[in-house]
């Protein structure tokens, strides 16, 4: 996995209600409901969309950024 | 941590330098380490005052909720950094919040034990006054940004000051809470940023293309 793929949608389990939104909204299927939670199953497949962050209706999903100049 | 590792750890904090040996090694005696694991409170708002805390590792949140439950970030604090500080001198609440944003372990300070170290040794007075200054500059920076300011302005001022430090990783979540505003206010003016040519957005970075226009933009 290359540095372009590590990082990855953070899921808040103890705001998941295991709704399934992200999961059915999840555009590559790198989403799914497990055990009751949103679990990322397939992190390469994550195309960083933020499709469930935006869909999350508890805000469980945060999807990190870093800041920088191309300067 | 041990005895020595405690002495060394507050040796090396601008409060407790200029303490003697023997000063040291008593405060130290008194100190105790308590470690948080990510998103888990340490403070909360309107607990009465206990004691000072002093960031060995990790990064802590200083934050105060809104009635609906909005968070407004005031600090953000890493290795070397203290809170709780305000309680202590004025033996009032906790005005606000503390809660790991990773891995933290903190070293905490007793009440009693930090306001009779401050009475006896003046430097160490000197030396929170001079850090209480600072503080308060950045509040009144942050006030100005809240009442002055769009958030375009400050999100565009943001990004700058995000940039030019090499911050760590942030949801937009995270900048909503710093910048006053909500997550969906940050994710469309992040839109409109990259449509205006400002910034693009490449997976997990947000990389400024346009800095002139994006200071110009933070006036």
């Amino acid at each position: 996995m290359d540095e372009r793929t590590q990082v990855f949608p953070q899921i808040d389990e103890t705001l998941c209600t295991g709704c399934g939104q992200c999961a059915e909204a999840c555009p590559t299927g790198a989403l799914e409901v497990v055990e009751g939670h949103a679990a990322l199953v397939d992190p390469e497949a994550c195309a960083y969309c933020a499709d469930c962050e935006d869909l999350c209706p508890q805000g469980a999903i945060g999807l990190p950024y870093e800041i920088e100049s191309a300067e | 941590m041990s005895q020595e590792s405690i002495i060394n750890f507050l040796k090396g904090l601008p409060y407790f330098r200029a303490l003697p040996p023997q000063a040291l090694a008593a405060l130290a005696a008194r100190t105790s380490q308590r470690a948080y694991s990510r998103g888990e409170l340490i403070l909360l708002e309107g607990e009465p005052p206990q004691a000072a805390y002093f960031i060995v590792s990790g990064q802590v949140r200083v934050f105060k909720l809104s009635a609906e439950g909005r968070q407004q970030i005031l600090d953000r604090l890493g290795p070397g950094g203290s809170f709780n500080l305000v309680p202590i001198f004025d033996g009032q609440e906790n005005p606000a919040s503390a809660e790991a944003v990773n891995a933290v372990t903190v070293l905490v300070v007793p009440r009693a034990d930090l306001l009779a170290t401050v009475r006896r040794y003046p430097a160490v007075a000197e030396a929170i006054l001079a850090d209480f200054a600072s503080r308060l500059r950045r509040l009144a920076s942050l006030v100005e940004d809240l009442s002055f300011r769009t958030v375009r302005a400050r999100l565009a001022r943001f990004l700058l000051r995000q940039a030019s430090s090499r911050g760590h990783r942030l949801t937009q979540a995270e900048m909503a809470a710093e910048l006053g505003t909500v997550r969906d206010v940050v994710g469309r003016t992040l839109a409109d940023f990259q449509a205006e040519g400002l910034i693009s957005i490449e997976r997990h970075r947000i990389v400024i293309r346009d800095r002139r226009r994006l200071e110009a933009l933070g006036q």
